[in-house]
């Protein structure tokens, strides 16, 4: 998003305030109306008191954000929700980048066809994607029957944190990768060929040229893969199992099970709160010094 | 079947009039882009998986029969009872029928959400047995006894009584149902003091069960881990052991000795039901004769009714073995006081360690 | 002279010796990488596949047998849901184009007061946790309902609004890239002709913009169609979406009928993919 916003800054133009309102009205006025105003109402319920027959009682209260921040019980599931995205997102990273290189730099006609295959699974939902998991990873399934037969032993594979980050990452790897390789694409590849002229070596090359000058997009990617983590519903409920803790699925027990709307709307904006945190700290840190 | 057509056709030409001239009204209004609510449109939110479908063989197609057309909503018992309790403000609720177990039953109707069934507009409401006329808000559905159900050949022995679990030799190996924590804890609490409102005494036998391993399947899923030898022992309704069986597993059930507690669930009617006409002839139909039969034959188990005339094989799986086990039934009263209490801790204490 | 040509080869030296490292780091790494990246995108699909012909209702091997019949028990089962996300998605698409692209123009062409927050509003959606966004909907549906009697909750206009939320800030962005990429020139000798900035926007810039717009519509479609968190409390009875039932039948039990959907869902995400690309390569417009 940064290298966009520098991209757009280069060429003001004087400005017709009519069309420029007529331009952007609309986006604002739909993005202000279904998402500013919801939020603002909902963070102001996590102030109410929670009644189990009036459901919410009007007051100005923090009590519930006391309760959340100490109560361990809420506060694992937190901690648990930011090292899972942590860890996802490093996944991914360390898997796309390679890939996403790969495929800038190939100029074989089998390029379309890897393109097509990582875009194939975007349009998959992570619901489906989450099935494939829980038949890989399932008890009696050939994977299972496989370390079985090879260790003599046997690894329960479901309902683990591993199964977890199985899927959060293979959801978020397709637009990691995507959004990977545009930034790496954007980097003029013939300055590595200049630098590879001048006698570097390639891998002195790219770690002198063109991973400072991708790294922006690699941080933009990086933030989205934790952002859609923080938020992850499916994987946490069906590979990880009622043991398996996360903000997601707390947040829909708060609202749906114990029908507490206070409550829930705390959840909402801690899980916002902290994913907004992170991710400012981490574009304070990473793309400042540039 | 016991219904008489030709005495609800009238009811249902004219009563669909007036529904025709209400949607009208209501299209006519600010309706925004609702679908299209059928006059005769009956929407049913109730669990996914098995108990949909036999709903659908067993309900919806009398009802499709009548000139109704059945809408399911699928969904866990939270999402359910949550949307019923966040939409109370409405004067239009989603639902016109919901599946309820009897304590949310309680409790939602405590609270003012539920209809009044009036055995006027359901005629089958008399033919219901003495026992499972529980609350005037729940028209009783099926019932079940909830026993410990194993594989014969992981298992030659099975356990005599819940207290068995507790046994090391148990260890990950069984496993009850997420959804359903209040009977897990009554069941305890009956082993423990033989009391099912001893719900302290039934947490500690439950989180040392939880120390011994305990696992969470849904009941639909309960059946591989059982096949494959991962669990040994499951907590679920008598039925499952029949459908099963029916399915060519080699499963078995296990009365405790401390007794079994029925599960029980049934129907109500929100307060806003768009369609309480429509909701009344859907709970009418799932009491007769043939809608239990049918019911009963997919998925083993009981009829709610004094007639449901089973014969044949569904008769035979579905008597209960000889002596009679004990059955001790839940206070449902008593289970809406604890049960949010009990939700939390079962979240924290027992999903939570 | 002497001196400093000694340090820079002792420093080559050294570097070309961790380059030497790098290098055969590097190789095993990449090929490491790409395994993982197939294992984790395409083994969970290929199972499914061979899952959806098993003849037995629960997934155990070796299987009993195979067959064919989850196929024909599809429809009965997740047809309606289908048809409820293919509609919301399209519409979707048609509305977050018609507020997105001129967003993106007027955003890449006009400098004024404002225009960071502007541009920080329109991206936040991809920022903030939309499950936190489709509650807050939802609350705000019952409580305008109950205010003014509006029927919003059990309708398509909260779904649609809340999948347009998401979907908006991917066709800003996408129209953002396509303008930066496309020469001014042609604008600019457009405006020195006399055209009015509207006829510029109309007959120049949107025309030039056609492969971003393609790329814009294509990602607001999937945005949509796969997104479970938008839509878990803006859902009701009879218009649930694909995600949202399958996630409800996966809550239940995994059987090769909810395999047998996963695998009509690729095969046709596949078939729509190959179509589409012979018209707008999407390999080259996705990505730029």
């Amino acid at each position: 998003m940064a290298e966009i916003s520098d991209r757009v800054r280069r060429q003001p133009d004087s400005v017709p305030v009519g069309l420029a309102t007529l331009l952007l009205g609309p986006a604002t006025a739909v993005v202000a109306m279904a998402m500013v105003i919801p939020l603002i109402a909902f963070a102001r319920y996590g102030f109410n008191s929670y009644d189990r027959i009036e459901l919410m009682k009007q007051a100005w209260d923090i009590g519930n954000y006391v309760r959340f921040f100490s109560d361990p019980f809420f506060l694992g599931v937190l901690l648990r929700t930011i090292g899972m995205a942590f860890l996802a997102t490093v996944l991914c990273l360390a898997i796309g980048f390679p890939i996403a290189f790969q495929l800038v730099r190939t100029q074989s006609r089998f390029k379309s066809i890897a393109v097509f295959l990582i875009v194939l699974p975007l349009f998959i939902s992570g619901t489906i994607r989450c099935v494939g998991w829980m038949i890989v990873l399932a008890r009696g399934s050939l994977l299972d029957t496989v370390i079985v037969t090879v260790s003599g032993a046997r690894i329960d594979l479901m309902h683990t944190t591993l199964a977890v980050l199985f899927g959060i990452a293979s959801f978020n790897l397709p637009y990691l990768i995507l959004t990977l390789q545009s930034a790496i694409e954007g980097v003029d590849m013939e300055l590595q060929q200049a630098a590879e002229g001048l006698g570097a070596t390639p891998q002195r090359a790219f770690w002198r040229v063109i991973w400072p000058l991708a790294f922006p997009g690699v941080v933009v990617a990086a933030i989205l893969s934790f952002v859609l983590a923080m938020n992850a519903y499916a994987a946490p409920v069906l590979l990880g199992g009622p043991r398996f803790q996360m903000m997601a699925p707390l947040l829909y027990w708060e609202f749906g099970t114990q029908n507490n709307w206070p409550m829930a709307s705390v959840v909402a904006f801690v899980i916002m709160g902290t994913t907004l945190l992170l991710v400012g700290i981490a574009s304070a840190l990473l793309l400042r010094r540039r | 079947m016991t219904m008489p057509k030709e005495l609800s056709l009238p009811t249902l030409n004219r009563r669909s009039l007036l529904q025709g001239a209400a949607a009208l009204a209501a299209a006519g209004s600010l309706g925004g882009i609702s679908p299209a609510r059928a006059a005769g449109q009956v929407v049913v939110g109730t669990w996914g998986g098995d108990f949909a479908k036999g709903l659908g063989q067993s309900i919806d197609v009398q009802m499709e029969a009548l000139g109704y057309k059945v809408v399911q909503d699928a969904n866990t018992t939270a999402a359910r009872n949550g949307k019923v309790i966040a939409e109370q403000a409405l004067p239009t609720g989603s639902f016109d029928v919901v599946c309820v177990q009897p304590g949310a039953a309680e409790t939602m109707a405590n609270a003012g959400l539920l209809e009044k069934l009036d055995p006027a507009k359901i005629p089958n409401l008399a033919k219901v047995l003495p026992n499972l006329r529980i609350s005037e808000y729940m028209a009783p559905h099926i019932f079940s006894p909830t026993v410990l159900i194993y594989n014969p050949d992981t298992l030659p022995e099975p356990p005599k009584s819940l207290g068995d679990l507790l046994d090391p030799k148990y260890a990950g190996k069984f496993a009850v149902t997420d959804a359903n924590y209040t009977i897990v804890v009554m069941a305890a609490a009956l082993y423990a003091a033989g009391d099912i409102h001893a719900i302290d005494k039934g947490k500690e036998v439950v989180e040392k069960l939880n120390a011994n391993g305990l696992k969470f399947f849904s009941a639909d899923m309960m059946a591989a881990p059982l096949q494959t030898g991962e669990i040994t022992v499951g907590l679920l309704p008598l039925a499952r052991v029949v459908m099963w069986q029916n399915q060519g597993m080699n499963i078995k059930a296990a009365f405790p000795q401390e007794g079994s507690i029925p599960y029980i669930d049934g129907m109500s009617v929100p307060k806003n039901a768009p369609n309480k006409e429509g909701a009344y002839k859907y709970i009418d139909v799932m009491l007769g004769a043939e809608a239990q039969r049918i019911f009963a034959e997919f998925m083993g188990y009981l009829p709610s009714i004094d007639d449901a005339g089973l014969t044949g094989k569904t008769a035979e799986q579905l008597t209960l073995p000889s002596p009679a086990p004990k059955i001790v039934l839940e206070d449902y009263a008593f289970t809406a006081t604890v049960q949010q209490e009990l939700g939390e801790w079962w979240k924290k204490s027992i999903l939570g360690k | 002279m002497a001196m400093t040509s000694a340090v820079s080869t002792r420093t080559s030296v050294k570097l070309a010796a961790s380059d030497r490292l790098l290098m055969r780091l590097s190789m095993p790494y990449r090929i490491v990488a790409t395994a993982c990246g197939i294992f984790l995108l395409f083994v969970p699909m290929l199972m499914t596949f061979y899952i959806s012909l098993f003849d037995q209702p629960f997934i155990t091997f070796p299987p009993r047998g195979y067959t064919w019949r989850w196929f024909t028990e599809l429809y009965a089962d997740f047809g309606h849901p289908f048809m409820v996300s293919l509609q919301v998605a399209l519409a979707v698409v048609v509305l977050s184009l018609l507020i997105g692209v001129p967003a993106g123009i007027g955003l890449s062409r006009y400098e004024f007061r404002g225009k960071g927050t502007i541009s920080m509003l329109l991206l936040s959606p991809l920022t903030i946790p939309s499950i936190a966004i489709s509650l807050s909907i939802l609350t705000a549906a019952i409580a305008i309902q109950q205010r003014t009697g509006v029927v919003l909750t059990g309708s398509y206009s909260i779904l649609v609004v809340g999948h347009v939320l998401i979907a908006t800030p991917w066709v800003v962005r996408l129209c953002l890239v396509s303008l930066a990429n496309h020469n001014r020139a042609v604008e600019e000798a457009a405006a020195s002709l006399g055209a009015t900035p509207l006829v510029v926007i109309l007959r120049v810039t949107i025309p030039a913009m056609r492969q971003g717009m393609i790329a814009a519509a294509l990602f607001a479609f999937i945005i949509s169609f796969e997104s479970l968190e938008m839509s878990l409390f803006l859902v009701s009875p009879g218009i649930s979406t694909l995600p949202v039932a399958t996630l409800n039948y996966l809550e239940v039990k995994v059987d090769p009928l909810i395999a047998a959907l996963s695998v009509v869902q690729i095969i046709f995400v596949a078939a729509v993919l190959l179509v589409l690309d012979r018209f707008v390569r999407l390999g080259r417009n996705i990505v730029h």
